[in-house]
């Protein structure tokens, strides 16, 4: 299982966002995915979840093209994504929630009843608020249930855009904790985090984007990582790059 | 007291008129994400089409009219949202002025289509029943019939349905809707006929004991506005306090002070629904500030 990116140009229109972006992750690496703002990383996980479509460049996942697919064909192909603000609909229950995306996901009949079970076996807290409405729930708790949503389609790979955002950071550090056990589990793990830090020590790889290009790809173990350098390249322009 | 219960009855019939299109304001807001101000004209072609089937065609089988006049009023509501409304999803001011055009082609149609005159359908069932001294016809029990069994079925649809479930999803949060391979434009040309239907069915039940004149859309559909705005637009359970309470001032103004200030009073109180709208979409309050100057309380002298 490896999910390959080879030169993807994709962008909002005429502005484009992502120029010429090229890695690849293995079955049960934990890869983070850094860089400042406006560097294309949120961008990324929506060409690769088929939201936004790319200009031009190649997604596969063993082998299989995603570029070019429904969202529902790319999720049944085994990607699962947990969106930045968890992508929740607050005024729906737990149960609610999974249901409508496992419907969107076209599970039918069972399935979407095994999806809401792994999802609830995953994380039992998920099974033990499924008549609450999500609103009333923590952000820690609303975050598994966003992960625990992703993993409805026993997806291969899961992609996690700032999952870190509104968390306490113990809640953060079960996350991580999560992410690493769904990467064990032999998983595809992606995880997008400005708080880069501590998701460096669960990572087993880290690639850092710049203004829409890859500009490190490299190991996330201690001592592999230039801390200054990666902090530099949140502040440094095009030019002095 | 007779009086009193009698205008109560048609408090009720009115309620039922201002619920079902209200359901369909509704329909179209939480999940397109825009007002349908042509729906005022698709409840009023509702009361032409069949006028129209019955006097042209010689259909006279309630179920068939029904069938046909909603069926016509659906078509007109799947094109306008399809042709002219889809590209505009995301662009709710101009979805609103397109919803204006409509509203003015629709009127067009409704004239081209029936008398000047009010014209009344024919009614289901004739006669009527007057438990008390309370007279109540029988087409009136089709119309509680109609809404109440609308509104259920809605109140089901929404919490019992995958598809309703989905466009309550829309509503929260339509990009992660849109994130998750959810199509919401189909979503939003379904939401889009079935308001169109709900008004036309709306005018359907009604005309026959009450009379539709061709330009009498826009006022059935601000009042129904007003029935679903006053707790919260978007909120179904909150539509059927507010259809009671329109139809009960309308009612009981026309019945115990003067009939020609029914509608006046229940344009006041759409005014100042509105106002009330404004001023908390700008995150100030209801009272000005010079009347809170006003009615201040002075402080105490040394605090």
């Amino acid at each position: 299982m490896s999910l390959a990116i080879t030169g993807i140009h994709a962008g909002y229109g005429d502005l484009e966002v992502l120029r010429d972006v090229s890695f690849s992750v293995e079955r049960g690496q934990l890869l983070v995915l850094a860089g400042p703002n406006g560097a294309g990383k949120t961008t990324l996980l929506k060409t690769l979840m088929g939201t936004i479509r790319a200009y031009s460049g190649s997604a596969k996942l063993d082998g299989e093209e995603l570029l070019g697919l429904p969202i529902y064909r790319r999720t049944a192909l085994g990607l699962g994504l947990v969106p930045e603000g968890r992508g929740l609909f607050p005024s729906l229950t737990v149960w609610e929630n999974l249901r409508v995306a496992a419907k969107a996901a076209r599970l039918r009949g069972s399935l979407a009843d095994e999806g809401i079970q792994r999802a609830a076996e995953a994380f039992p807290v998920i099974r033990e608020r499924f008549k609450q409405k999500v609103q009333s729930l923590s952000g820690g708790e609303q975050q598994m249930v966003a992960i625990g949503r992703a993993l409805l389609t026993n997806p291969q790979v899961v992609l996690l855009d700032e999952p870190s955002m509104g968390l306490a950071p113990v809640v953060w550090r079960q996350v991580l904790d999560t992410c690493r056990q769904l990467a064990d589990d032999g998983r595809v793990v992606v995880v997008v985090e400005q708080r880069v830090l501590e998701a460096l020590d669960a990572a087993d790889r880290c690639v850092v984007l710049q203004q829409g290009r890859v500009v490190r790809d490299g190991s996330a173990e201690a001592g592999s990582v230039d801390l200054p350098e990666l902090a530099n390249s949140y502040f440094a322009t095009e030019a002095s790059a | 007291m007779i009086g009193f219960l009698q205008t109560s009855e048609g408090v009720v019939t009115a309620a039922a008129i201002y619920l079902l299109v209200g359901l369909g304001w509704n329909l179209v807001y939480n999940t397109c994400g825009y007002l349908n101000l042509a729906i005022g004209q698709f409840y009023i072609l509702g009361a032409v089409f069949a006028w129209k089937i019955e006097t042209s065609w010689g259909i006279h089988s309630p179920f068939l009219v029904i069938l046909l006049a909603c069926t016509g009023a659906g078509i007109l509501g799947f094109l306008s949202e399809r042709v002219l409304l889809r590209r505009l999803q995301g662009h709710a001011l101009n979805a609103l002025i397109v919803t204006i055009g409509i509203n003015l082609m629709l009127l067009q149609l409704a004239k081209s289509l029936s008398p000047a005159t009010v014209i009344r359908p024919d009614t289901f069932i004739a006669g009527g029943i007057a438990p008390g001294g309370v007279h109540i016809a029988y087409q009136e029990l089709i119309v509680w019939g109609t809404a109440l069994a609308v509104t259920v079925g809605l109140f089901a649809f929404f919490g019992r349905t995958d598809l309703g479930r989905t466009m309550r999803a829309c509503t929260d949060n339509r990009p992660a809707a849109l994130a998750l391979g959810i199509k919401v434009p189909t979503l939003a040309t379904i939401a889009f006929t079935a308001s169109a239907v709900l008004a036309a069915l709306a005018a359907l039940v009604v005309s026959p004991t009450q009379g539709s004149a061709y330009n009498s859309g826009d006022l059935i559909a601000i009042k129904a506005f007003m029935a679903v705005s006053i707790v919260g637009l978007g909120r179904n359970g909150g539509a059927v306090f507010g259809a009671f309470l329109v139809a009960a001032a309308e009612g009981f103004v026309a019945r115990y002070w003067n009939p020609d200030y029914a509608d006046i009073v229940v344009l006041i109180g759409f005014l100042i629904v509105l106002y009330m709208y404004a001023v908390r979409s700008t995150g100030g309050r209801f009272i000005p500030a010079w009347i809170r100057e006003l009615i201040r309380r002075p402080e105490p002298q040394g605090a």
